[in-house]
């Protein structure tokens, strides 16, 4: 849970001033931080971005009164603007996750044996919810 | 060690999935970069209409300039100097449409495939080869020469890109986010091939290749009788026998019965007629018809309708100016509007300053032949720039009549217009200042001064009309109109003869002109513009008397009229074929189904027809069924002729007025038994293309019944500039038909119908299709659609002073300039 708080903190706070792609860096950074399971990296990766991007869009959506949502459900062939929102969330999701999987690969790789172990008892502490 | 391969084998594949994400591919937009909530595409829908009360310091500004937005996001400029008023108005006009200006620029100037790569770069090729950006380079070094124009120019430009270089990743327009590329800055050049696209638009058709195609296979006699320079029941736009007080030049006649030689081959490849062209309707009211006493104009140019929209509403305040109207994205000045001493409107002329010379180049591409020798022929390299390809490099070739379009044995990109081989002359590539035109006419005091404005416009080719607080009123054709032999330009020109050249064109004095005319109004609808006895060969192909007779024949009756009952005209979408001919069609189709056996599956259909109140309303199946029975007719007439042709050539058929007429026997009968046979047997005819249209109508529509109705194959469709479907609009259910005022056809429509009242002060009221800002994730984007529909026009409201603003609008921005 905190791995993805703080990763949606960080990169609503990047995207700020960065193209969209500081989202998925920030996953990757985050991974790379702290010692997971790679699925859970993903997971986790996935799940916060899904989530800040879902809900900054659904914001908008609303406020917009859908004008936007469904001329974009038109431009991919939707059938409901809302569902617009969803596959913003599920890209931005998806290019997080396989970010943060990257993160926690590269981090095991570095890391030396003795640190696996630690990983993964360190892991449910993290993750009590998943 | 193996923990590597897993860690680079998903980094490898992160890295590519982010960069497909940050790509466009194809058509589809950069997915990650373009929906991301952040700086993406939903950041647009966070975009106000109309911007919040604010004060901004910026470079360049002079004097404090104040911007009042009204509760329809229309700016109200308020400057102290004209530098000013044009930094504001190019800043105000990039904020609600600056993708719409740069986007028709860059189409005008065949730069296309720079945003979308190599699909466009025919269409680029072409743009280049009908001289856009020649033309614009010549009316930019024109225009330049002039001190007050430059500066203008360059106050415009300063105001477009200082809202340009505040513009962050997130807040572009949608899109250049779709597309995936950027604005570049704003420059003088492209305001001059703004103009280049309002003449292409404008004055760029003609119909002279499908004409010698009709000479070459009916003769010169027979073609010039089915498509008369002065067809019957002509409505001319000035008063039928002013009489024209001046010495006209003359020229003597080239070669007339000129056949180019790729006409004469048996091998003629071409496709059909091109859609009837774009008509606009305005007219002028003297003040003793109306309720008021004030003179009242009224003014509806009729063009294909876009998203954004074609017009931008907008005031402008400074010393010297308060002006009124609309302006086209890109250009300083109001195009259409009012002072508080006149109003204007203009609809195009029917003829347009477009021909095309048949050129015979040598071998080497060094000379062509002309006169009897071969002259220098010059070249221009235009490089063609493709987005992820090399650039390409065309030449066009110029002879003294103007660009090669395209040379013998070279493919067309547009077959139907400039055959291969040609050269072309156009008004659009003639010096003209159109920046200094708008600023007098904006500024005038009265219709004389007006005139003078006009006067330096040497294109678009149009009819101005005009009403002034003094109460006249004025119909002014403008622009460059060369001095023709009768029957010049209407047929393909023989390059080679000088006899053909353009030489002079016809003094500004001598245009058609009419002041304060005895029947008390002026009028104009796109057909001819005069009668026989203007001394000028003025062309042939003018739009048909249809608009002009229902406007003409309403104002001669019309008395006390207010700004109401103009607005109902504007809305006027009677049927004026069903009001002259149906009764007769339907005499003749009767008699004849009394003589045979041969019964009509839906009398039914036919007795509608007759108590039917002959207006174009939308959910009218009798308009459905009349208008498809006339066109069914139109071609059934006249399919002898073609009968056994090759159908791939670029024929034309005799316009309705001409075939209607012929087909009850009244318009050269014998020429028609001459042709095919037989004199035509109107019932015969008529019968069967009436079975013909119930046929088609069920094949389409199903059985006769609710779905037949006229606004499924008429009502408006409104498409955004890059046509994709998710921001087109649906077609609107609206009356109508391009021979009814209310000129509603599919992609055409009234683009800005204004009505003013010249009281004191001015009245006027106006609605076009579209919203002031161009933004497609906002409600704005559509926002006059519905009142558009409906015909409910807004009232316009001209601030004298500040003070009178701040009361009426809804924010304003305090513009000061920088320290």
């Amino acid at each position: 849970m905190l791995i993805i708080i703080i990763t949606i903190v960080l990169a609503l706070l990047l995207q700020l001033i960065l193209p969209w792609w500081s989202a998925p860096l920030v996953a990757f950074l985050v991974a790379a931080s702290f010692k997971q399971k790679p699925l859970y990296a993903f997971i986790n990766g996935f799940t916060a971005i899904f989530l800040l991007w879902f809900v900054v869009a659904s914001g908008i959506y609303l406020f917009n009164s859908g004008i936007l949502g469904d001329r974009l459900a038109a431009l991919f062939s939707l059938p409901y603007g809302y569902l617009t929102v969803v596959v913003t969330a599920l890209i931005g999701g998806l290019a997080a996750g396989s970010a943060a999987l990257s993160g926690n690969l590269l981090r095991t790789a570095i890391a030396n044996p003795s640190e696996v172990l630690e990983e993964q008892s360190e892991q449910v502490n993290l993750n009590p919810d998943l | 060690m193996n923990k590597w391969i897993p860690a680079i084998l998903s980094l490898v594949i992160s890295i590519l999935l982010i960069t497909a994400l940050n790509t466009r591919i194809g058509s589809i937009p950069p997915l990650g970069k373009f929906l991301d909530p952040i700086s993406g595409v939903w950041r647009n829908a966070l975009i106000p209409d109309i911007p919040k009360d604010h004060e901004i310091r910026l470079p360049g500004v002079r004097e404090q300039v104040r911007i009042i937005y009204n509760d329809r996001g229309v700016p109200h400029i308020f400057a102290e100097n004209d530098y000013d008023l044009y930094y504001a108005m190019g800043y105000a006009l990039a904020r609600h449409r600056l993708w719409q200006m740069e986007f028709s620029t860059m189409a005008a100037a065949g730069r296309i495939s720079e945003i979308v790569g190599e699909i466009a770069q025919h269409y680029d090729s072409h743009q280049r080869r009908i001289g856009m950006t020649w033309g614009a380079e010549r009316i930019h070094e024109y225009m330049m020469r002039d001190r007050q124009t430059a500066e203008i120019l360059q106050a415009y430009i300063d105001g477009v890109n200082a809202w340009i270089s505040q513009l962050r990743p997130g807040t572009l327009p949608l899109e250049y986010k779709l597309l995936d590329y950027a604005p570049s800055a704003w420059s003088p050049e492209m305001t001059a091939i703004f103009y280049m696209n309002m003449n292409q638009t404008l004055t760029s058709g003609t119909s002279s290749y499908q004409l010698s195609t009709m000479q070459a296979l009916l003769g010169r006699e027979i073609t010039e009788v089915l498509f008369p320079d002065f067809p019957p029941n002509l409505e001319p736009i000035i008063t039928s026998g002013t009489e024209w007080p001046f010495e006209a030049q003359t020229r003597e006649p080239g070669d007339v019965n000129f056949i180019p030689e790729f006409l004469s081959e048996t091998v003629t490849r071409a496709i059909g007629e091109r859609d009837a062209g774009i008509g606009s309707n305005n007219w002028a009211v003297s003040g003793e018809k109306t309720a008021s006493g004030a003179a009242m104009l009224a003014t509806d140019p009729h063009l294909t309708l876009s998203l954004p929209a074609i017009w931008y509403e907008i005031q402008l305040n400074a010393p010297g100016i308060n002006n009124y109207g609309v302006t086209l994205p890109g250009v300083p000045g109001i195009i259409m509007g009012f002072n508080e001493h006149i109003s204007w409107g203009n609809t195009n002329t029917g003829w347009k300053g477009f021909d095309i010379f048949e050129v015979e180049l040598n071998d080497e591409l060094t000379h062509y032949l002309h006169d009897g020798l071969w002259k220098p022929l010059s070249y221009r390299i235009e490089e063609i720039r493709i987005r992820g390809a090399k650039s390409r490099i065309d030449t066009v070739y110029y002879t003294h009549h103007g660009p090669v379009a395209y040379r013998a044995h070279e493919i067309s990109f547009e077959d139907d217009t400039v055959p291969v081989g040609h050269a072309i002359s156009w008004i659009a590539h003639k010096s003209t200042n159109p920046v200094e035109a708008f600023y007098i006419i904006n500024r005038a005091p009265d219709l004389a001064t007006f005139r003078e404005g006009l006067s330096l416009l040497a294109g678009p080719t149009q009819n101005y009309a005009a009403a002034s607080i003094n109460g006249d009123i004025l119909m002014q054709t403008n622009g460059l109109h060369p001095v023709r032999y009768t029957g010049m330009g209407k047929y393909l020109l023989n390059g080679r003869n000088p006899a053909n050249d353009w030489t002079e064109f016809i003094p500004f004095e001598q245009l058609p002109y009419e002041l304060n005319p005895a029947r008390g109004f002026v009028s104009s609808a796109n057909q001819h513009t005069t009668d026989e006895q203007y001394p000028y060969y003025l062309g042939w192909r003018f739009a048909s008397e249809a608009r002009g007779t229902i406007i003409n024949r309403a104002l001669e009756q019309m008395e006390n009229i207010t700004h109401q009952d103009m607005i109902d005209l504007q809305l006027n979408s009677d049927n004026y074929r069903a009001a002259q001919w149906l009764d007769e069609m339907l005499d003749a189709t009767y008699a004849y189904l009394h003589t045979q056996e041969m019964p009509v599956n839906s009398t039914e259909m036919l007795d509608r027809l007759a108590v039917w109140n002959r207006v174009n309303e939308a959910e009218s199946t009798e308009a459905l069924v009349f208008n498809t029975w006339l066109d069914e007719t139109h071609e059934l007439l006249w399919a002898p002729l073609f009968n056994g042709g090759d159908k791939f050539i670029n024929t034309r058929l005799p316009d309705i007025t001409v075939s209607l007429e012929t087909l009850f026997g009244r318009y050269h009968p014998e020429l028609y038994a001459e042709l095919t046979g037989a004199e035509p047997d109107a019932g015969r005819l008529l019968a069967q293309s009436f079975n013909a249209t119930l046929e088609h109508l069920t094949q389409t529509f199903g059985e006769p019944g609710d779905s037949w109705q006229w606004w499924k194959v008429n009502g408006s469709s409104i498409h955004h500039l890059l046509d994709i479907p998710a921001l087109n609009l649906p077609r609107l259910q609206n009356d109508g038909s391009s021979e009814s005022p209310n000129a509603v056809r599919n992609n055409h429509g009234p683009s800005w119908r204004m009505v003013v009242e010249m009281t004191t002060p001015v009245q006027a009221w106006g609605v076009y299709p579209g919203g002031q800002t161009g933004n497609p994730a906002s409600k704005g984007y559509t926002a006059f659609i519905d009142d558009w529909q409906q015909g409910r026009h807004y009232e316009l409201r001209k601030f004298d002073f500040w003070e009178q603003a701040v009361v009426h609008g809804k924010s304003a921005i305090i513009i000061n300039p920088a320290r």
